[in-house]
């Protein structure tokens, strides 16, 4: 083992982190060589420095933390309703688009929005019309408009769906927030009660301290 | 962990309240130390235990009870430690090579030493993040090197060499202020 080796390893050496194969030659390199011994020395030193700070005391303000969870959960439910209400716009836009067989496409450099039914007029000559007789065609526009019609009911069951979905978490929330309101009181009492006895022992303690003068 | 912590994690997410809140008399201590080690105050430590559990108890119905509770938990505080020094870092002690002049008098030494630990706990709070998590976790919690890889998701091979990084910072950060380690011996 070389000193620049050594010294990479002298840190987690002085925590005990080594193999003792590791170990064993580690220390005979620190015996023998003075620069890496002074480096090995210096690192406990800073090992001692970081051992002695002391922590301070630390105490969760539980009160605050129920209110704190309160208010997080209330923001949090707003966002859900917002983000429920843009959905179910979107699905009523998205059906309407579709009851009214609404199109939108480019045609020579041109934004061409359409809707309602389309005219023979409007059909591309590229395209040939069917040559289904007038009860064959008008079976077609009855099946088109009952799948419109079943694509609509779908997404009104969706969105109503989504409603009472967002109702039962309204609720819940509601549930949550009242438990929290309760375990509040209860720790404001607690705290009352305490500051009273509190008091009392104040009030004993000055008493006897007068008697004693 | 305990089974006693076991069935405490599991009354909790049953929903009682004593629960959980002695859940929190039990780890405030140990993580409040831990968030002072990262931060170098008090104050900043007390305000990110409230936020540490105030995660743990918004959490908790997520956590899946495997015994590593401990784990979770710190997991946490370094989240939260490493969200707040991203919004505000510590300020820097000013480099001075002025020495911390020998006193004699009990109270002067007092002095010292208070002044001592308070530059070690500036100092730590100032190294970088990943420098700075890795030394906490191994000196002041003294978790093996592979517990902090399960911790922090890196090879323990990584964080020996951090370590070894944060140590010879340490060091030298110690030195320009006049704190020499080499000399202190108690």
């Amino acid at each position: 083992m070389n000193c620049s080796h050594v010294r990479e390893l002298l840190p987690v050496l002085l925590y005990g982190d080594v193999s003792a194969a590791d170990k064993i030659h580690l220390e005979k390199h620190v015996d023998e060589c003075a620069a890496c011994r002074r480096e090995f020395v210096a690192l406990q030193g800073v090992r001692r420095l970081l051992g002695v700070a002391a922590p301070p005391n630390v105490q969760v303000d539980l009160a605050r933390l129920y209110r704190a969870s309160a208010v997080q959960a209330g923001r949090r439910q707003r966002d859900w309703r917002r983000v429920a209400l843009l959905a179910a716009g979107v699905a009523a836009l998205v059906a309407i688009m579709a009851f009214l067989r609404f199109e939108a496409h480019f045609q020579s450099h041109q934004l061409v929005l359409r809707w309602g039914a389309v005219s023979a007029a409007d059909t591309s000559p590229s395209i040939p019309a069917p040559t289904a007789s007038g009860v064959g065609s008008s079976l077609l526009v009855s099946r088109q408009a009952q799948g419109l019609e079943d694509e609509v009911q779908l997404l009104s069951k969706l969105i109503h769906a989504l409603a009472d979905d967002l109702q039962e978490q309204d609720r819940q929330h509601r549930l949550g927030a009242a438990e929290l309101l309760t375990r509040l009181r209860a720790i404001e009492q607690q705290s009352k009660r305490r500051y009273v006895a509190l008091e009392k022992e104040i009030d004993t303690l000055y008493r006897l301290s007068q008697k004693g003068e | 962990m305990d089974s006693g912590e076991s069935e405490l994690i599991q009354r909790w997410q049953g929903g009682e309240a004593a629960a959980f809140e002695e859940i929190v008399r039990r780890w405030q201590q140990p993580i409040g130390r831990f968030l002072y080690r990262l931060t170098g105050s008090g104050e900043a430590a007390r305000d990110l235990a409230q936020e540490v559990f105030l995660r743990v108890y918004r959490s908790g119905s997520r956590y899946r009870e495997n015994g590593a509770f401990g784990r979770w938990i710190y997991r946490i505080a370094l989240n939260v430690a490493r969200d707040a020094a991203r919004r505000s870092p510590p300020a820097t002690l000013p480099l001075t090579t002025q020495e911390v002049t020998a006193r004699t008098s009990p109270a002067e030494a007092l002095c010292q030493q208070k002044e001592a630990d308070q530059i070690v706990a500036q100092l730590v709070a100032e190294l970088p993040e990943p420098l700075r998590s890795v030394l906490v976790l191994r000196h002041y919690e003294q978790m093996s090197f592979e517990e902090i890889a399960r911790l922090s998701s890196t090879p323990a091979s990584t964080l020996k060499s951090r370590f070894a990084a944060a140590l010879q910072q340490l060091r030298t950060r110690l030195q320009a202020l006049g704190l020499r380690p080499e000399e202190n011996e108690t």
